[in-house]
């Protein structure tokens, strides 16, 4: 009866860990993640780039995922359990980063050819990480570098949680998998069932980003941004929601637009908010849930002390002054305390001290339940 | 259906375990190491609060609930976290369980606010008043006032080899009661005509409580009417079994070991005789004679002095012991040890509360072999298939259907009856298809 009686049930084999039954679920949820090549491959026909890398890939993906979800459902042993959970999830990390790379190392684009390369690259995607081996990535094909925004965009909310959102029953019986793919002590449950949470995280998370390529689209058809295009919005939107840092031009965003870049500050603040909080006050209209939060309101804290600091820093050193500064000031600390590593100016050469602001923030990071570091 | 349950003790996670799956479900405790196995094993919600917080049953989303289960094991939280339901939720249905016998008066009485109150006291002592009226079964459950009852008997070794070891066809199997199940280790059947009861199989018989009582009979030759019954331990559960089973007109004698409440038992209960004593003085036992008594319920705080003395009233003779469970681990420990039945209090009260997330169609649900089986109590609705069909007809689809209610009176129908719609029928089935079942009917 009940959870007392549960420990004893269930022995497992090798390990102590069902093997087979993860493995299984590894390949289900691989098998669902290839189709996401189809959205770069379609890009890559619009644009007459090739797309087999990108088909290549997710067949790759698919089979191998389908091989061992056939594998699990044979040999399984019962319900994922704690275990299993936390196997599933790495597994799936690696592996998925491992796919991210296949169509960079089938595309004979000369600096991602090494394997060690594309896998990194990847690895960079999935974990938004940010960081990348390209150094001239405007001369990428467009296909290429919208499967890297893309990546980072589905590393985001996380492809486990997406999964837990939209696939059919997962054999999966409480939170774990849902608790162990989200960074943060504790998962704020936004509805009596697991599924029900994961859709409204992913909605959200959907929701603020079609926001964010609809401004950007604005400010392109106002012509207030010579350097944005659509590409430019799309890229960009999909790597400043999962506060992911992965940029469209090679400086980063240093080319864009001052109302660009601001736009881009407040979502990448937006976004490094707990997005659980931040559906109980957008969706649920319960504008004290952010400001009852003690962890939001140190958040908000440190951002407005930080970039307070660098702006003083930065004006005294008479590097920027005016808006500029503010802007520089607000973005760069926005930028490295979320993680996200945007860039809108060279700030290496900024005073030390603001630099070192800047960097212990980035260990205090975002908020938990944020798109930062998952997978 | 949505629910909410404050507590995730053995009553709540017993109620969880039931229920999850099929509803939407929000448990709320102050015990996060209660709260997290169920939600790491179950798909639900959890709220780390005081049940008697109002922010709490807020959180949890109550005004929208359906039914609101307020079974930790203190009185008081769960009145107060019944008020602030009913504030939140009117329309909804609030179930409370207590161990004070004073609020279920009050709640008959029409007094407190909630739509059914459940003691586990209470449902404790039927629970052994009904397995005493019947000495071999393991459980039993009454259905339609009485008229139906269902028996879990285990199959001793010597049992009358008419029904033992031939086709149930050929067997002279008691009037008005069927077989429902054969269970033999893990595996479940249910039954035809050419099944074969063995041996340490354990068998669900639905029938007349004269039928059920002949089964008894068959399974358990030699065991007579019970007038003699000792209590071990007179606290709350004790005193509340000596009281059921001296209003059935059986002698109770009570052993408690603390002097001033043995007083306040004696002056409670004045029919009974009450022992001040261990129960496991040797001495006393032998003085007293507790060896000819004909039964022995063992109602102590503690599962391993209720295992010691179960034990030793064997030694001394007693040859039915009947023990209450705390830990739903003993139950096993029990069982092993050679006790005859064992009770969980827990388990019964869930048992009760659960039948309200039930269709509610659904009168009465039993529980049997730690809940993987359910006998539920239902009314056909016109529309259903089965409606028209001769018993001999219907397709066996992991449900059985053991009796019938028409017009009040319980009718055990031979092959060749037609089910009417409107008809209640009492029917066994596996946990997992009790959504099937009630949507076929």
């Amino acid at each position: 009866m009940s959870p007392y009686r549960a420990a004893r049930i269930g022995e497992r084999a090798w390990l102590g860990i069902d093997l087979a039954g993860a493995l299984g679920l590894t390949g289900t949820l691989l098998a669902y993640l290839s189709l996401s090549s189809l959205i770069p491959a379609a890009v890559a026909i619009g644009y007459g780039e090739p797309f087999w890398p990108f088909l290549a890939a997710g067949a790759i993906a698919g089979g191998g995922g389908l091989s061992l979800a056939r594998l699990g459902r044979r040999r399984a042993a019962g319900p994922i359990g704690f275990r299993e959970g936390y196997l599933v999830v790495s597994l799936t990390w690696l592996l998925a980063a491992l796919y991210a790379g296949l169509p960079y190392l089938f595309s004979d684009e000369a600096q991602l050819s090494r394997p060690v390369d594309a896998f990194f690259e990847g690895m960079s995607g999935f974990s938004t990480t940010g960081a990348t081996v390209v150094t001239d990535v405007e001369s990428l094909d467009r296909s290429i570098l919208l499967w890297r925004q893309l990546s980072q965009w589905l590393g985001g909310m996380g492809i486990i949680v997406l999964a837990l959102a939209v696939l059919p029953r997962l054999r999966i019986g409480g939170r774990q998998m849902f608790e162990s793919e989200l960074p943060g002590p504790e998962v704020d449950q936004l509805a009596e069932r697991i599924r029900d949470t994961a859709r409204r995280l992913w909605l959200l998370y959907i929701g603020l980003t079609l926001v964010l390529i609809g401004a950007l689209l604005v400010v392109w058809l106002a012509g207030l941004d010579d350097a944005l295009s659509p590409f430019e919005a799309i890229g960009n939107a999909l790597s400043t929601m999962p506060l992911g840092g992965f940029a469209t031009e090679n400086r980063s965003l240093e080319e864009f637009a001052p109302v660009t870049q601001w736009i881009i500050a407040a979502f990448m603040a937006l976004a490094g908010l707990n997005f659980a909080l931040l559906y109980r006050t957008l969706v649920r209209r319960d504008a004290r849930a952010l400001a009852r939060d003690e962890e939001a309101r140190l958040y908000g804290l440190l951002l407005l002390l930080g970039s307070i600091l660098v702006f003083a820093e930065i004006v005294d050193d008479k590097l920027f002054s005016g808006e500029e500064a503010i802007r520089q000031a607000f973005f760069q600390t926005t930028s490295l305390m979320t993680g996200t590593g945007f860039a809108i100016t060279d700030y290496v050469e900024w005073p030390t001290l603001a630099l070192m602001a800047m960097i212990g923030l980035m260990f205090v990071g975002a908020s938990a339940g944020s798109p930062t570091g998952s997978v | 259906m949505k629910i909410v349950v404050v507590g995730a003790g053995q009553v709540g996670s017993t109620i969880v375990e039931a229920l999850h799956g099929e509803h939407d479900l929000t448990v709320i405790d102050t015990v996060r190491d209660r709260l997290e196995p169920l939600a790491y094993r179950y798909d639900l919600r959890t709220i780390e609060a005081n049940g008697a917080s109002r922010r709490a049953i807020q959180q949890a989303g109550t005004a929208g609930a359906d039914l609101f289960i307020a079974c930790t094991s203190r009185d008081e939280v769960n009145l107060v976290a019944c008020s602030f339901a009913r504030v939140e939720a009117p329309r909804a249905t609030i179930v409370i369980r207590t161990s004070n016998v004073e609020y279920i008066d009050l709640w008959r009485e029409g007094r407190l606010d909630v739509d059914f109150a459940v003691s586990s006291e209470l449902e404790t002592a039927h629970a052994v008043a009904r397995s005493i009226g019947m000495p071999s079964a393991r459980q039993t459950d009454t259905f339609a006032d009485g008229q139906v009852q269902i028996v879990e008997f285990a199959i001793p070794e010597g049992a009358d080899p008419a029904v033992v070891g031939r086709p149930l066809r050929d067997a002279p199997i008691p009037d008005d009661s069927r077989v429902l199940a054969i269970i033999r280790g893990t595996s479940m059947t249910l039954p035809g005509g050419e099944h074969v009861i063995r041996e340490g199989d354990r068998i669900v018989v639905i029938g007349s409580p004269a039928a059920a009582r002949a089964w008894g009979a068959l399974l358990a030759p030699g065991e007579g009417v019970v007038e003699d019954v000792v209590v071990y331990g007179g606290g709350q559960v004790g005193a509340a079994i000596a009281r059921t089973l001296s209003d059935q007109g059986i002698g109770v004698r009570v052993i408690e070991p603390v002097l001033e409440r043995a007083r306040e038992v004696a002056e409670q209960l004045p029919r009974c005789r009450i022992y001040n004593a261990t129960g496991i003085d040797v001495d006393f036992l032998e003085r007293e004679r507790i060896g000819r008594a004909q039964a022995a319920v063992f109602a102590m705080k503690e599962d391993a002095k209720n295992h010691y003395a179960a034990t030793l009233a064997r030694v001394h003779g007693v040859r039915f012991t009947i023990a209450v469970v705390h830990d739903a681990i003993s139950t096993e420990v029990y069982e092993l040890s050679g006790v005859d039945v064992t009770i969980n209090p827990r388990g019964v009260t869930a048992e009760e509360i659960v039948r309200f997330a039930h269709d509610p169609r659904t009168q009465q649900v039993a529980m049997l072999e730690g809940n993987r089986y359910e006998v539920l109590d239902i009314t056909t609705q016109p529309t259903s298939e089965y409606v028209g069909l001769r018993f001999r007809d219907m397709p066996i689809r992991g449900a059985l259907i053991g009796a019938i209610v028409r017009d009040g009176k319980a009718v055990f129908p031979r092959s060749d009856e037609v089910l009417q719609a409107g008809d209640r029928v009492i029917v066994f089935t596996e946990r997992a298809r009790v959504g099937d079942v009630e949507k076929v009917l």
